[in-house]
Order: C-alpha cells, then structure tokens, then sequence
C-alpha cells in the first residue's frame, strides 16, 4: 500500500521536472516508483499528459511533417545513387593487369597530349561560392579581395566597419556585417555555414528538397530552405525571418519554426519565438498592456512606425499589464496614416482587430453622440478611409458598425455594415472586421463571426438593409483613404453632438492589408486576451 | 486521393503511387507523433522519429499483408525505432538519469492504456474548455516557455504552489482526454 497519496506522489514527480527536488526527494520518489503501484499509476497519468502538452505547444503541423518524410525519402535515394556512381567511375579507371605501352603507343599518347594541348581552349574553372563585396575583409587571414573563389574551410573575417558579400552558383547571396566570422563549412552537395559572430543577412534560392542551407552557430543550427533572414549571433542568436521559412534548433534540441515576420533568439536563458504571422504582417500594431506616457509605440514591422500621441493625457490612464483606459478623450497619429491606406487600397481587403473592454459610459452618453469612435482612419465627420464603431446614432446599445470608404460609397464610408445584435458589451471582449476582395465584409466577436446587415444610413432606423447574414457586402472597391490620420478613440474635433468618444480600455489594436482567415482571427483571439 | 479508402490507398501505395504514399502519411502521422510523444521524455525528438518509423513503412511496403489492418504494422515499426532510440540513449548517456528512466519504463507500461488516438488534437479540445487561471498558468508554461518561478511571481504565488496547480490541472486534462476518448468508443 502506498505511505501517502498519489496526489501527493505526483507533486513530487513535478517537483522533480522543475529541478526543485534535493537527493533524498529524489530517492523517496524513485522507492515510489520501485515499490508503488498506485504512485506509478498516478505518475505516469501525470507524465503522459505532460508529454502531450509538450508536444503540442511544439505546434505541430502535418503537411510539414510529410514534407519532412518526402526529404528524407529522397535524401536516401540520392545517396544511394551517388555510392552506385563513384562506384561504376572507379571500375572504368581501374588500369588493366599486365598491360605494357609500346614505342609506337607512346608515340600515339604523345600526339594526343600535344593536340590536347594546341587545341584546348581555356576553360575557366567552375566557382561554387565566391566573395562579391569585400572592404575590410581577410580570408584564412588574408586580405581578400572581391572577385576571389571560395571553398569548403575558408574562414571569412569582417573588421568593424568592414564588410563582405558571398555568392554562390545557384544565385543564393549572403551579406556579412562588420564584426563577423563565417566560416564556410561545405558547399556540395548542401551549403553548410558556421557563424561564429556578427550578422549576415541571407537571400537564399530554394534550396533543393533534402539539401537546405544550416548555419550552426555557438547557440544551435538553423536550417534555411529558401528565405530572406538575418542571423546575427553575439552571447545570444537571433534570427529575423523576412521571407520563407527557417528552422531553428538550440542546443537542447528544441525545434523551432520562424516564418515570414517572425523573429526569434536561442542562447538566451530561455529561447523566445516572436510569433511570426498574422501578427508579424498587422500594418499597424498596438499592444496597450504596456506602455506609459503621451506616446503610443507602433510594433508592427511593415513600413515606418505610425506612433500614435495621447492628445489629452487627462482623459487617458495607463494600467499597466492590462491596457490604456480612456474616458473622453482619444489618440491619432500626427502624420497621416497613408502606410496603412495604400496597403489596404493596393490589396482591396482589411482585417481590423481590436481587445476592448468597454466601460458603462460608453453605452451611457447621450445618444447622439454615437457611433463611438474605437478606430479609424479618419477627418473629421466630412470624410473617412474606415471606421470601427461602437453603437449608432440614438442607438448606445453595443452594436458593431463598420464603415469603408469605396468607389460607391459616400465620403463617410456608408453604406456600412452592423451586427444585428448588441455584442459590444461592459467585458473584456475582441472585435474584427474582415473585408475581402469583392466586398464580403463580416464582423467577428471573440473570435466567431456573427449576423450583420449593410445598411444604407446607419443614423436612420428606418433606412434600407440588406437581410441577415454571416457576410455583407460593400460594393466597391476600397478608394480615396490617403491623406488621413490614424484616430482610435475619439474624433479629434468633434460637433454639436459631441468627438463620439469611446470610453472603456484599450489591450491590443492590430488592422492588416488582408482579409485574415478564420483560424487566424481565433487565433489573434486566444493569443490577445490570454 | 485524400477521400479514397485506406485500402484503396495501401494498394495504390505498394505499387509505387507517390501520391497514395503521402495519403496513407498524411493520415496515420497524428497517431504516431501521438504515440512517440507520450513515450519520450523530450518532445522534440518525437518527429525526427516519426519520420523515420515512415521513411521505413514507405520502403517496407510491398511486404505488408493487404489482409491485416494498416495501423497497427506502422505502430510496430514506430515501436521498434523507439526501442532502438532508447536503447542508444541509454547505452551512451553519461550519466542516465534514474528518476527518468524510471518514469519512461512506467509510462512505456502505461501508455497502452490511451489506445491509438490523435490525443493531442483531443487534448486541444480539452485545452479550449479549460479557464481561468488554469487555462492561462498551462499556455504560459507549456506554450510560451515560461519558468514556474515566472508564473509565481505574475500570480503571486511559490513557484511550488504553480507546480501543485499544473499537478491539478493535468489531472483534469487526463480524466477530459477519458471521456473524450470513450465517446469515441476507444480505450481510455
């Protein structure tokens, strides 16, 4: 029978995972573990799920897997066929047992070396990888200039200041900032690369399949396929993927996937991935569960970074770990929000999502003062690019409306599109708007689309709508956005009625050129309000 | 080719149909990864293995019996790259830690019990009904890599008290894994 209860036993296991058992913890669980059927049972329940749960935060994906197997499939092939070659050349070379050259043979090679020798044209030898940039720049340790070949063991060094290009046959290209050591540790049949420090930035062909590009570093190896990536290693590395895919693995073992947008750093005291899309592609990005003063950093990393000013730090309150809570007031960008208006105008969609918690104030207000602004792109009352609203006018109730700017459309972006049901409400909840190409436009909350209607005035109850449904359409495309400033909040001069100020707190804002999918809104949902 | 019975996809498979091949892949994978993962201590070694245990399906297929289920053969194959994994890590660690292959031999004896699920897509389900506090301390230890002491002090509690709440928590996902793998009529 056990001395205490499995309960109890298992707490000793995860004690033991966390590295906070001592010696004779460790003895006592391994007893358990000898002479405990109950413990045993109870510890490996306990040791399954933690497994599984390892697994799964890995993110496994099953069309890379079966990638994975076609690569190695194919890598055992080639490898077999290459043995079958070198194989078959040294039988052909093999010099015949007890054969004698004559005069009149010699005499024949002779004639055949010398016509080789008149006739042959110069032929140049073939580079696999040679140096294109060279400043400041020694090879093995020698001043090297641009133009020179290189091969499987040469070392490349970059004084500070100094800097070096390499390319190779297939096109791919690397540039090497100054401070850095690349040593070239292969080159057929697949490109190896050790980077000992400093930076390289890599515009990789795709590689092919079973072949990838690694570059190890002192930190782990990523793996490169066909990417544009910088890798710079000093007591950490990290990688920042533009294009592709790269696979990084720490010393550990631990495997990561770094995609497009995304970034990531192993050798530190734990490997940290930044999530790569959909947040890595948000044209403009806000996480308000930390900042401080009048100033609102844009975090996203496409184009220049549109800040966003507190135009009355008054009316706004930061909460640190939570949000920016605003009563009365709202923030805008000083310049106008055109990074964002030509990405959504070049692609035709918008995804706009937001983590809200309403205050009671906002369904409260007089209610010609509505719709509440939350974000938009917008001028004043005369004309907009979009706008995000809470509750219409003399309706404070927590619909959802959604106003686009288009080539039919008027200049304040009507008809719109509304949920049928009051889903804002005093919660902490998430909003987005989805338009794709063609005008589809929904509304999701938490994640799960819900019922809307286009309607042609939104400000009179009696205009025209479109029947319920899953998705409205806004006929035309996305025009005349340009030359506006980004306001989330309030407008920033308001009318007889009032700035439509919204009053509630602010935990993340994200608007991206395209329309996201499904999961990629659940997604963004579970990340952002976790 | 997704569509088409897995009979229907062995057969085209052992005749060399590439696309039948990766069918048959594409179907059983989510069992087997499920399979390693929960008898191996280090998750990523689970789909290094994996493909490895399908590298030697694919090259062993003509000698598979068309008569007798598919899986099962896979799962022996994936069973016996993992003993011989094992086996190696044993025999050149430095230092096999005691605890540990103490605890791998009693899940490898344990483990059958789960049956031949996809549990982790199972178990995400389960993850979307948990809340609250649990559900947050188990996305921040296993999803983004944080250390209990971390947690602790974001919650406010020891790090030991963050290890007593994931104990609890697993506990509730494993009993969730049950009933979710009895509603479909498998072993639990």
């Amino acid at each position: 029978m056990s001395d205490a209860a499995p309960g109890e036993v298992v707490e000793l296991k995860a004690a033991f995972d966390a590295g906070l058992l001592d010696a004779a913890g460790r003895a006592e669980l391994l007893r358990r573990l000898r002479d405990d059927a109950d413990a045993r049972a109870a510890i490996a329940d306990d040791a399954m799920i933690d497994r599984l749960l390892r697994f799964a935060a890995m993110a496994p994906d099953a069309s890379l897997f079966v990638h994975g197997v076609r690569a190695r499939r194919d890598a055992e092939r080639s490898g077999t066929r290459f043995v079958r070659r070198v194989r078959a050349q040294s039988r052909r070379r093999r010099p015949r047992r007890g054969s004698r050259l004559g005069l009149s043979a010699l005499a024949s090679l002779a004639a055949v070396l010398v016509a080789m020798i008149l006739l042959a044209r110069p032929t140049a030898p073939v580079v696999d990888v040679a140096l294109t940039v060279a400043t400041a720049t020694t090879v093995q340790g020698l001043p090297a200039e641009a133009g020179r070949a290189l091969v499987a063991g040469d070392q490349v060094d970059t004084a500070p200041g100094g800097e070096a290009g390499i390319a190779f046959a297939d096109g791919s290209t690397l540039a090497l900032g100054g401070g850095t050591r690349l040593r070239i540790t292969g080159v057929l049949p697949a490109k190896a690369l050790r980077l000992d420090h400093g930076s390289i930035a890599g515009d990789i062909i795709v590689q092919p399949e079973g072949r990838p590009l690694t570059i190890d570093t002192p930190h782990g190896r990523a793996t490169v396929i066909g990417t544009r990536f910088r890798l710079t290693v000093g007591t950490t590395t990290r990688l920042t993927v533009s294009s592709g895919l790269v696979r990084l693995a720490d010393a550990a073992g631990a495997r990561h996937e770094v995609a497009s947008g995304g970034e990531a750093e192993i050798g530190a005291e734990r490997t940290a991935v930044a999530p790569a899309g959909p947040w890595g592609e948000a044209i403009v990005h806000y996480d308000f569960r930390s900042g401080g003063g009048a100033l609102v950093r844009d975090l996203a990393r496409r184009g220049p970074p549109l800040d966003l000013h507190i135009a009355e730090p008054s009316s706004a309150t930061w909460r640190p770990g939570v949000g920016l809570s605003l009563s009365g007031g709202g923030l805008g960008s000083l310049v106008p929000a055109d990074k964002l208006a030509e990405a959504c105008l070049a692609s035709d969609e918008i995804s706009i999502f937001a983590v809200i918690t309403p205050a009671a104030a906002s369904f409260s207000d007089p209610p010609a003062d509505y719709p509440k602004r939350l974000i938009g792109i917008t001028d004043g009352f005369a004309q907009r690019g979009f706008l995000l609203g809470q509750g219409l006018l003399n309706d404070p109730r927590g619909l959802v409306a959604v106003r686009l700017r288009t080539a039919t459309s008027n200049a304040q972006g009507k008809p719109s599109v509304v949920t049928t049901e009051a889903h804002a409400e005093p919660r902490r909840l998430s909003l987005a708007v989805v338009r794709q190409r063609g005008g589809a436009t929904t509304i999701c909350i938490d994640g799960r689309p819900v019922p809307v209607q286009a309607i042609a005035e939104d400000s009179d109850a009696g205009s025209s709508r479109s029947p319920p449904a899953h998705a409205a359409v806004l006929h035309g495309a996305l025009a005349k956005w340009r030359g506006m400033p980004l306001v989330i909040g309030a407008e920033m001069a308001g009318d007889q009625h009032g700035r439509r100020a919204w009053s509630g707190t602010l935990h993340v804002v994200a608007v991206f050129a395209r329309a996201l999918t499904a999961e990629e809104l659940l997604a963004l949902d579970l990340d952002a309000t976790r | 080719m997704q569509d088409a019975d897995e009979a229907e996809l062995v057969r085209l498979a052992k005749r060399g149909n590439e696309s039948a091949i990766e069918a048959l892949i594409l179907r059983q994978q989510g069992r087997v990864r499920a399979f390693l993962a929960v008898r191996l201590h280090d998750a990523s070694q689970v789909d290094d293995l994996a493909q490895d245990a399908f590298v030697i399906v694919c090259d062993r297929l003509a000698t598979f019996d068309e008569s007798m289920p598919f899986f099962p053969w896979v799962r022996g194959i994936a069973h016996n790259v993992l003993r011989n994994h094992l086996r190696k890590q044993y025999a050149f660690a430095t230092d096999p830690d005691e605890v540990t292959k103490a605890i791998d031999a009693t899940v490898a004896d344990r483990a059958d019990d789960l049956g031949d699920h996809d549990h982790h897509l199972l178990l995400r389900r389960c993850l979307d009904e948990l809340g609250g506090n649990a559900a947050a301390t188990i996305r921040a230890h296993y999803f983004d890599d944080r250390s209990l002491a971390t947690i602790g002090a974001e919650q406010g509690r020891s790090a030991k008290a963050v290890a007593a709440l994931l104990v609890r928590t697993r506990k509730w996902l494993r009993d969730c894994l049950h009933v979710r793998i009895q509603a479909m009529g498998g072993e639990a």
